[in-house]
């Protein structure tokens, strides 16, 4: 049964070693690799030869090192639940299922992660080792095994606490000799900080443990919920793979997929609400409204269903957005907008000029993106464009002149003011929908909001340049009538 | 001396997602030498009710499979499961395929009967290819032939009718009540209108992630 994992490892691993080669070959290029490793070495060499000790060595970093170390444990214990390391859906069914010892199943995955995780930490412990004479006067040799084996120490703590569900002293013990083995003498702060080779025997007592707990906890079950999290992980993981791949290959909307499914399948791999139906809904629009409602309420939905912090975030940024653009308004007013000297008290001069009829327009975009939903490919949907950028624009425009209209009053501001920055907020977020429906790059991209804020900003830009500002207002408000006419 | 534990024994199952009740005191019994077929409409539970008896899902209830809980290994050697959606190695060729299930499954015979159940479906001329060029249906023959050489006592298929063309159907259902036949027991979901008519078999009705009887 062992023997049927060896086989298939056997068969599947050359192979797919074979094919990342050769992709890789394809893809970037070996030579081009090799000549990017010699100038990394070329720049780490000339980097270390710039090092040169301080006139006294920093003093007290044991207590650091050890907070540190420490909490690199502690977090174990704290994490959420999801396994560190999974199987994929075939080796699932394959081997999940089949009369094999888990531990045999998940042992490649596991040594994988493991070589990785030592990987890392001898490169972190290569560094110490280089910067510790400097820093601290210390010489410290074996700080990139005992980081490495603290890094693998730490993937099995963290297989532990999850295997066993964090209950009990047979879930935490590596977790929290961890802990100890971070403070006491000739332990992981040590060989930070000593040249000893005493310390290797704490890291390799604490690995050689984790090891046989792992094992032991994989010798007849699996842990009960690891399948279902497996499969959802796998997915994500190809969620997330696709999303890369499309944005190299330059399918940026792909790649900007809707964060829907992604928050979806965290709630399946945690089994919280969320998962199998929405935690918040708003009233659905009448069978018989018309279409731009359908698009404001879909808008309104995808900001109601994120996140707390998420909404937060995105109504922080729209106040903002309208508030600069209330000072844009306040210091150029309704007929200088953009204007080169800026009539406005002292934050209307802080806030004048095309610049910063600009950087309005760019933190309208920003935040504006975030109101106006997913994005909608009509297709071969009866759908027109105008109905389809009216719905997606109307709840941000809502919040951000909203805001917009706080901040004139507070700054007690004439209507004019008032208007020019509800003009320019309209123009900023028509461009930004529009072009991001239009190019297919999407709107949450910065080059929708860049083209976005240019646009909007090229009046100021130009009439300043021509010396007459005044005229800024009028041409604004032409530029929103032209786009608004724009169909796509 | 008391009787041979069933080869599947679910008392009061009930599984939960993410607070929402999918199945709900679900018990039944399977005895040997006989067939099942899961019936309800999409969404009845169908599918999870499977993963559930396998152990893939966490659950409430008592699931025995042979009187041994299932998620150990001694139950694991006495079933195997397919599921809708086969789950294969696009780098294994199909013949690699039922070697490497022969092996994980410690019955050497079953390579030989997987080729067979291949060839009987037809695909005898393309062992040597990657199942990843294949049709969804090919793709399924492979999946049913590897659950089918085993010839384990307990054999459970998710939607196994999905994506065969008739004829394989036909050959399908047969394979099935002999295994039956041969005091293996069945449990297999499916909905399709014809399927009551080429298989016979014991129904379990489920709906709304109740169990009818």
């Amino acid at each position: 049964m062992i023997a049927g994992v060896a086989f298939l490892r056997s068969r599947t691993v050359g192979r797919a070693m074979r094919a990342y080669r050769d992709w890789v070959g394809r893809a970037v290029g070996w030579w081009t690799i090799v000549y990017l490793i010699v100038w990394l070495v070329v720049f780490v060499i000339a980097g270390l030869e710039t090092l040169t000790p301080l006139a006294a060595p920093l003093a007290g970093p044991r207590p650091y090192l050890v907070g540190v170390l420490a909490l690199l444990f502690a977090s174990v214990i704290l994490a959420r639940r999801a396994p560190p390391l999974i199987l994929d859906r075939r080796d699932l069914f394959r081997l999940g299922l089949a009369p094999v010892p888990p531990w045999a199943a998940l042992r490649w995955r596991f040594m994988l992660k493991a070589v990785g995780a030592c990987a890392v930490g001898v490169v972190i412990g290569l560094g110490w080792t280089a910067l510790a004479p400097a820093l601290f006067w210390q010489t410290t040799p074996f700080a990139a095994p005992v980081i490495g084996l603290v890094l693998v120490a730490r993937l099995c703590a963290a297989w532990l606490v999850y295997a066993y569900r964090a209950v009990g002293l047979r879930a935490w013990h590596v977790a929290l000799l961890g802990i100890v083995l971070s403070a006491v003498p000739y332990g992981f702060a040590d060989a930070l900080l000593g040249a000893s080779p005493v310390v290797l025997v704490a890291p390799i007592a604490i690995v050689a443990l984790g090891l046989a707990s792992v094992r032991s906890s994989l010798a007849e079950e699996w842990p009960p919920r690891f399948a279902s999290q497996s499969l959802v992980l796998t997915q994500l993981q190809a969620m997330r793979l696709m999303q890369l791949m499309a944005g190299m290959a330059g399918f940026i909307r792909q790649a900007a997929a809707d964060g829907g499914e992604r928050r979806r399948l965290l709630a399946a791999l945690y089994d919280t609400p969320g998962a199998t139906r929405p935690n918040r809904s708003l009233p659905l629009p009448a069978a018989e409204a018309p279409v731009w409602r359908a698009f404001a309420w879909r808008a309104l939905t995808h900001f109601w269903r994120a996140p707390w912090w998420r909404q937060a975030m995105t109504l922080c940024l729209a106040l903002l957005a309208g508030g600069l653009a209330a000072m844009i308004g306040a210091g150029g007013g309704a007929g200088t907008l953009g204007a080169a000297q800026p009539s406005g008290g002292a934050l209307g001069s802080l806030f004048g000029g095309p610049l910063a009829v600009f950087a309005a327009a760019l933190l309208v975009a920003r935040a504006g993106t975030a109101l106006l939903g997913p994005e909608f490919s009509i297709g071969v949907a009866p759908v027109d464009p105008y109905s389809r950028t009216l719905g997606r624009v109307a709840p941000a425009a809502g919040v951000i002149v909203f805001a917009l209209l706080a901040a004139s009053i507070l700054l007690g501001d004439a209507a004019g003011g008032l208007f020019s920055g509800v003009v320019l907020v309209l123009t900023v977020l028509l461009v930004v929908e529009k072009y991001g429906s239009w190019s297919g790059t999407g709107a949450a991209r910065w080059e929708a909001q860049l083209v976005a804020a240019l646009l909007a900003a090229l009046p100021a830009f130009v009439l300043a340049a021509f010396g007459v500002p005044g005229w800024t207002f009028g041409a604004q408000l032409g530029l929103l009538f032209v786009v608004s006419l724009i169909g796509v | 001396m008391s009787a041979d534990p069933a080869p599947l024994n679910v008392v009061d199952l009930r599984v939960r997602l993410a607070g929402v009740s999918v199945l709900d005191e679900v018990t039944f019994r399977l005895a040997a030498g006989e067939v099942a077929l899961l019936v309800g409409p999409n969404g009845a539970g169908k599918s999870t009710l499977l993963r559930a008896v396998i152990g893939l899902l966490p659950s409430n209830g008592e699931v025995e499979i042979f009187g041994r809980p299932n998620r150990s290994m001694s139950a694991r050697s006495k079933f195997v499961f397919s599921p809708d959606d086969p789950a294969l190695y696009e780098d294994l060729t199909l013949r690699e395929h039922a070697r490497l299930n022969a092996i994980l499954y410690d019955r050497p015979d079953a390579d030989a009967r997987a080729l067979e159940w291949l060839g009987a479906f037809g695909l005898e001329a393309r062992l040597d290819e990657y199942p990843g060029t294949h049709s969804r249906g090919m793709r399924q023959k492979l999946a049913l032939s590897l659950a089918l050489g085993l010839e384990l006592p307990l054999t459970i298929l998710d939607e196994p009718f999905n994506g065969l063309d008739i004829a394989s159907q036909e050959l399908l259902a047969a394979g099935l009540q002999a295994r039956g036949a041969a005091g293996g027991a069945v449990l297999l979901t499916g909905h399709q209108r014809d399927l009551e008519s080429v298989l016979e078999a014991r129904r379990l009705e489920l709906v709304d992630g109740t169990l009818r009887a």
